[in-house]
């Protein structure tokens, strides 16, 4: 796909898109087009209009969707997951789930681990292969509270400027959340299953790789695409690699046993 | 439950066998089934021909510290099976 913008939109889309490892194309299969209308600001995906409004952040919000969207619709290459993505030494951690399930606060968390981060909603796995390719999208993030992931280690403030921020939510570039820079295509060496549960204990628990392959499965959004719907490659990847059920109450209770598993 | 019935396989599941379990999946009611070791082993036994009552021998002359439970944990398991539409009774 390829979007085309009006110059006026030259900063937002080098905040959305510059992360991403994007190889060019001759022939996109479709075109997005933002421009502003009326003193209105637009989206649409060749004559369908996806967007208009006034809000930079609800804008920028329908645009990365739909980029998603436009990357799954006829992915046939490979499973394609929601999940979460980061990486450390070239070695990876996959995190699928659901919306909600705490993705983006999980994932937001282990970069002050040390990890990179690769990307909070998409990764692609392509056929008899276990590297991950992660659409970096800026994840949004609370800005203030008990679950704000970032609170106690990144300054908000500081970076406001490098932000998209509303309504105590931010948009944040994930070259700030990435302490090396890299978008690196790494191996899955570990898949996590979060799910986060105000004030409940932390359970960390191994999964067999049978129920690793069924929860992987649920987080499959191409299956239509795929041979057998995706299922032999998920028990694939399941059968190859460790998995984790987490489910937790806060961060102070992700140390000592949580760090036992990261790569 | 009649105990002389035979469970027939739904044979459009695709099976996958990972350590001691398995996962069962059906393209197009798009159902995954989990299984774990004791209903893969019940799985395996359903071939179409066997009954209920001789699956049950099976296990109890295979297993037998498997105990006084397995009529129930059979029947419970051909159930969970059924309710996934993954055998017809």
């Amino acid at each position: 796909m390829s979007v085309e913008y009006s110059p006026d939109f030259s900063e937002l889309i080098e905040f959305l898109y510059s992360d991403t490892n994007a190889d060019p194309v001759d022939s996109p299969d479709a075109t997005l087009n933002v421009h502003e209308e009326d003193g209105e600001l637009t989206l649409h995906c060749g004559e369908e209009q996806l967007y208009r409004g006034g809000e930079i952040s609800v804008l920028a919000t329908a645009l990365i969707r739909e980029t998603i969207r436009q990357l799954i619709d006829n992915n046939a290459d490979g499973m394609a997951l929601h999940a979460a993505a980061l990486s450390r030494n070239g070695r990876g951690i996959l995190i699928p789930g659901q919306s909600g399930s705490g993705k983006t606060s999980l994932s937001t968390w282990l970069t002050s681990r040390g990890f990179n981060y690769l990307t909070d909603e998409y990764v692609f796995i392509r056929h008899n292969t276990n590297t991950m390719q992660a659409f970096a999208r800026p994840p949004n993030v609370k800005v203030r509270g008990m679950e704000a992931a970032l609170e106690h280690f990144f300054d908000m403030d500081k970076h406001e400027d490098q932000t998209i921020q509303s309504n105590h939510v931010a948009m944040i570039p994930p070259r700030l959340l990435n302490p090396d820079n890299k978008q690196e295509n790494p191996t899955v060496d570990l898949i996590l299953f979060p799910r986060f549960r105000k004030n409940s204990d932390l359970k960390l628990e191994k999964l067999t790789k049978a129920k690793s392959g069924l929860a992987l499965m649920e987080s499959l959004v191409n299956a239509r695409n795929l041979n057998g719907h995706g299922f032999n490659e998920a028990a694939r990847l399941a059968r190859d690699t460790p998995g984790y059920r987490l489910e937790y109450g806060g961060f102070d209770q992700l140390h000592e046993e949580f760090d036992n598993i990261l790569p | 439950m009649d105990a002389n019935s035979v469970p027939l396989p739904d044979k459009e599941f695709t099976l996958e066998e990972l350590d001691n379990e398995l996962l069962l999946y059906h393209p197009t009611k798009t159902t995954t089934v989990y299984m774990n070791e004791t209903a893969s082993i019940i799985w395996r036994l359903c071939d179409g021909e066997r009954t209920i009552n001789e699956i049950i021998s099976l296990i109890k002359d295979s297993y037998p510290e498997a105990g006084s439970g397995v009529e129930q944990d059979v029947e419970a398991t051909l159930k969970m099976f059924s309710d996934h539409g993954a055998i017809s009774l």
